[in-house]
């Protein structure tokens, strides 16, 4: 995901849409309780803006006022290899930290 | 009008137009369940305020672009390429504002020729850049026009 700044929200954002389409504001609780991290509004539209405009993410017809968006078929693809590089990752830190325990 | 349509209008306000057709009814719909959730502090008025600064100089950057592109795209495509290129088959004498008319035969052919193609790219970069403008403008599902 080559966001700038923007990657640590657009992670949120695609691993939250990958549940169903969503609104800004429902997308907002969601990340909310499966990351515990707040979105503020303008954070969240400047990297909807970009998953946007790299065809990561696609808007659907409006509900009144507020519009869904959702994952498209190269945002899942997008998403699937970031995850796997940070699960990479994350298992390398885990096992090194336990190594880093047991000699003490 | 509510005093927090009021406030949400002067938050949309610091994004640029182009930005506010696209997204701002949406926008403004999110930006107003914030602030019915007791979110919508100093820290949220901040974070839409560095954004839009954000979202204006990347607007301000393309059309930026486009004004330099279809500013200097003359000078290349005509004193410097095509009236240059028009005098050498004339076979003109040197004038002041024909820069390949100063140099030899082979290089002279080549600026002209260089010349040309640069006017031509940089029309075709302002081109370019205003299309992208119009066509972002009339996104399908853009504020009231429907798909």
């Amino acid at each position: 995901l080559d966001l700038g700044r923007y990657a640590g929200p657009a992670t949120l954002i695609l691993s939250s849409l990958a549940g169903g389409a969503k609104h800004g504001y429902a997308l907002t609780k969601d990340v909310e309780v499966f990351a515990g991290v707040s979105l503020s509004p303008g954070t969240l539209y400047a990297a909807l803006g970009r998953l946007e405009q790299q065809g990561l993410v696609e808007p659907l017809e409006g509900e009144g006022r507020r519009r869904p968006y959702k994952l498209t078929p190269a945002g899942s693809e997008a998403l699937r290899a970031h995850l796997y590089d940070q699960r990479r990752v994350a298992s390398v830190g885990l096992r090194r930290l336990s190594a880093r325990t047991a000699t003490g | 009008m509510t005093r927090r349509e009021r406030r949400i209008g002067r938050l949309l306000r610091w994004y640029p137009r182009s930005w506010r057709e696209r997204y701002g009814e949406e926008f403004a719909a999110l930006l107003d369940e914030t602030i019915e959730d007791g979110r919508g502090g100093l820290g949220m008025s901040l974070d839409v305020a560095r954004e839009g600064v954000v979202a204006r100089r990347d607007a301000l950057d393309r059309r930026a672009l486009m004004l330099a592109c279809w500013t200097l795209c003359w000078i290349p495509l005509f004193p410097q390429g095509i009236v240059a290129l028009i005098l050498l088959v004339e076979r003109a004498k040197p004038h002041s504002w024909f820069v390949a008319l100063y140099l030899p035969a082979p290089l002279s052919w080549l600026l002209a020729a260089a010349m040309t193609s640069l006017g031509l790219g940089l029309l075709t970069a302002a081109a370019h850049t205003l299309r992208q403008a119009r066509a972002d403008a009339q996104h399908p599902l853009n504020g009231h026009v429907g798909p």
